[in-house]
């Protein structure tokens, strides 16, 4: 049955009320599934691993540049591999056991994609906002943790081989010591014995004579201290004026000594026996007595002939630094004797042990203990001090809003939907009414003729119809 | 001929049909009122159908097919 394409339209038109109601209901349905559903939040976290971040070092020697700061690696692959451990039955299993949920429930409610900047985004879904940020801010933490139990297991196990190294080497030492021990036992004779001492003898005493001058140089230091000390009390001493001939308490003493005797011939002039008298004689006994102490200190301050005692000092001084200065300048004559005594002692020593290998080797083991020391401390803290370079860019917030379902999207895209389907079932009903009219007239029985009859009718009815109804003759 | 026999009489037989049908109309106005109101009551339940299934097919792309492009929920 061949229909033009505009009967379709025609149909779609005449149905135009049955697509709007197929629309409406789709979009009504769909509006209240998304009313009926449980919503879902959706909590994200994004933070990056710096895999390109300068590892920690424990060495001695310090970084010149400073460290570069934390970044993620500009590859997508690195961002892959964060994605793979973290989608990992491990990782997974963590957080069911962080979170006490199950872990199967929790594989579908996440998802953690690379985001354009290469950094990851961790997506956790729940039907509480809270819970879903909770547990997306529980994610970089344990994948923190993850990482730095990866870290501190690699650092302890090289720690381990470290350690069994240095035991190793501990008891090579041991061996190679007491092998050089014994050998140097062994390999000196009588005579070289002999020298041996006496170069011993040289060196000690080239060590006793430096010492003796060392002694000598402190005694002449102590020396110069004391005639300083003296000087310098001198000095106090004509600071002071204590070595002038008088003093201004004797002058006035002096003075009043005068005043009482005239007083006293004064008095004894006018009554020889009097009592007046008496008094000014003690006076005066007492004023001299007083005098005469005062001159008694006087004279033993004076006693030191101005000059003559400092001079003396002066003198024992500049001989003094003079010694100094000879045995100082013997010093380094003695120092340099003595290096070369002990460095000729060594020689000998060293000539005489016939354990060049030995030694050598036991230096070789010496340095590699000593470095093997400073590896085992560095692979130790490193094991102690491990910090996975991880940035939280964003933490994870309660969303406000669900996630799942979208109401209005939903609807929307239920009326398109519905319209179009709608359509559909108009040009389908169109059809099976086309079918059905087919089927009825098929089965619709035709008035009875002759074939004459009928055939003459026909023709006589089909140009009736031609001109009453401008229905086109088929064929 | 044959052919052309054939057409007029196909025209002829929806004539007829189409003229019974508007004779059992007009002799039983009852019956086809009811018959057509039935038609239509069929087909809104067939367009609430149609539109049921268009609701869910809808719900399932937003949430399948745009949780793929979209990462679950677009914007």
């Amino acid at each position: 049955m061949d229909v033009p394409l505009h009967q379709h339209w025609h149909d779609i038109y005449l149905k135009r009320w049955l697509i709007v109601l197929t629309a409406v209901v789709a979009a009504a349905v769909a509006w209240g599934a998304s009313a009926v559903l449980t919503p879902v939040y959706e909590a994200k976290t994004t933070f990056y691993l710096a895999s390109t971040a300068v590892p920690a070092s424990f060495s001695t020697t310090a970084p010149e540049a400073p460290q570069p700061p934390l970044l993620p690696m500009p590859e997508e692959k690195a961002a892959s591999i964060d994605i793979g451990i973290l989608r990992g039955t491990e990782m997974m299993g963590r957080l069911a056991a962080a979170t006490g949920s199950a872990r199967d429930a929790l594989v579908r409610a996440i998802d953690v994609t690379v985001s354009k900047e290469f950094m990851v985004d961790f997506y956790v879904r729940d039907p509480d906002p809270e819970r879903a940020a909770e547990i997306a801010n529980l994610v970089p933490d344990l994948y923190r943790g993850f990482h730095e139990e990866q870290m501190r297991r690699g650092a302890a196990a090289v720690a381990e081989a470290l350690g069994t190294e240095l035991a190793g080497l501990q008891a090579e030492r041991d061996r190679l010591r007491g092998a050089l021990a014994q050998a140097r036992s062994d390999s000196l004779s009588a005579a070289d014995a002999a020298a041996l001492g006496a170069r011993e003898r040289d060196r000690d005493a080239a060590r006793e004579a430096l010492a003796a001058l060392d002694a000598d140089q402190a005694r002449q230091q102590a020396r110069i201290a004391a005639i300083g000390q003296a000087l310098a009390q001198e000095a106090a001493l004509y600071r002071d004026e204590q070595t002038a001939d008088t003093t201004p308490a004797l002058d006035a003493m002096q003075q009043r000594v005068l005043d009482l005797r005239v007083q006293l011939a004064s008095a004894s002039a006018a009554s020889p026996a009097g009592p007046q008298r008496a008094t000014l004689e003690q006076e005066i006994a007492a004023t001299e007595a007083a005098i005469a102490d005062e001159r008694r200190r006087l004279r033993d301050a004076g006693a030191k002939p101005q000059g003559s005692l400092h001079e003396a000092l002066r003198l024992d001084l500049a001989r003094a630094l003079a010694d100094q200065a000879a045995s100082a300048a013997g010093r380094p004559a003695a120092a340099a004797r003595v290096s070369e005594a002990d460095a000729r002692f060594d020689a000998v020593l060293a000539a005489l042990a016939l354990t060049d290998a030995d030694a050598a080797a036991l230096a070789a083991v010496e340095a590699r203990l000593a470095a093997t020391r400073q590896s085992l401390d560095a692979a130790r803290l490193q094991a102690a001090h491990v910090a996975a370079p991880l940035v939280v860019v964003s933490p994870a917030l309660a969303p406000p809003r669900a996630a799942f379902p979208l109401p209005v999207l939903n609807t929307a895209v239920a009326a398109l939907t519905g319209m179009i389907l709608g359509a559909y079932y108009a040009l389908w009903l169109a059809h099976a009414e086309r079918g059905a009219e087919a089927r009825r007239t098929q089965v619709t029985p035709l008035p009875f003729f002759t074939r004459d009859e009928r055939l003459a009718l026909i023709r006589g009815g089909a140009a009736g119809l031609r001109e009453g109804s401008g229905e086109p003759p088929h064929g | 001929m044959d052919d052309e026999f054939g057409a007029l009489e196909g025209t002829l037989r929806r004539r007829t049909a189409r003229g019974r049908a508007a004779i059992e109309a007009e002799l039983f106005p009852r019956r086809t009122s009811r018959a057509r109101l039935r038609r239509a009551l069929m087909q809104a339940a067939g367009a609430v159908a149609v539109g049921t299934f268009a609701a869910g097919v809808s719900v399932f792309l937003a949430v399948v097919i745009l949780n793929f492009i979209f990462h679950y929920a677009p914007g």
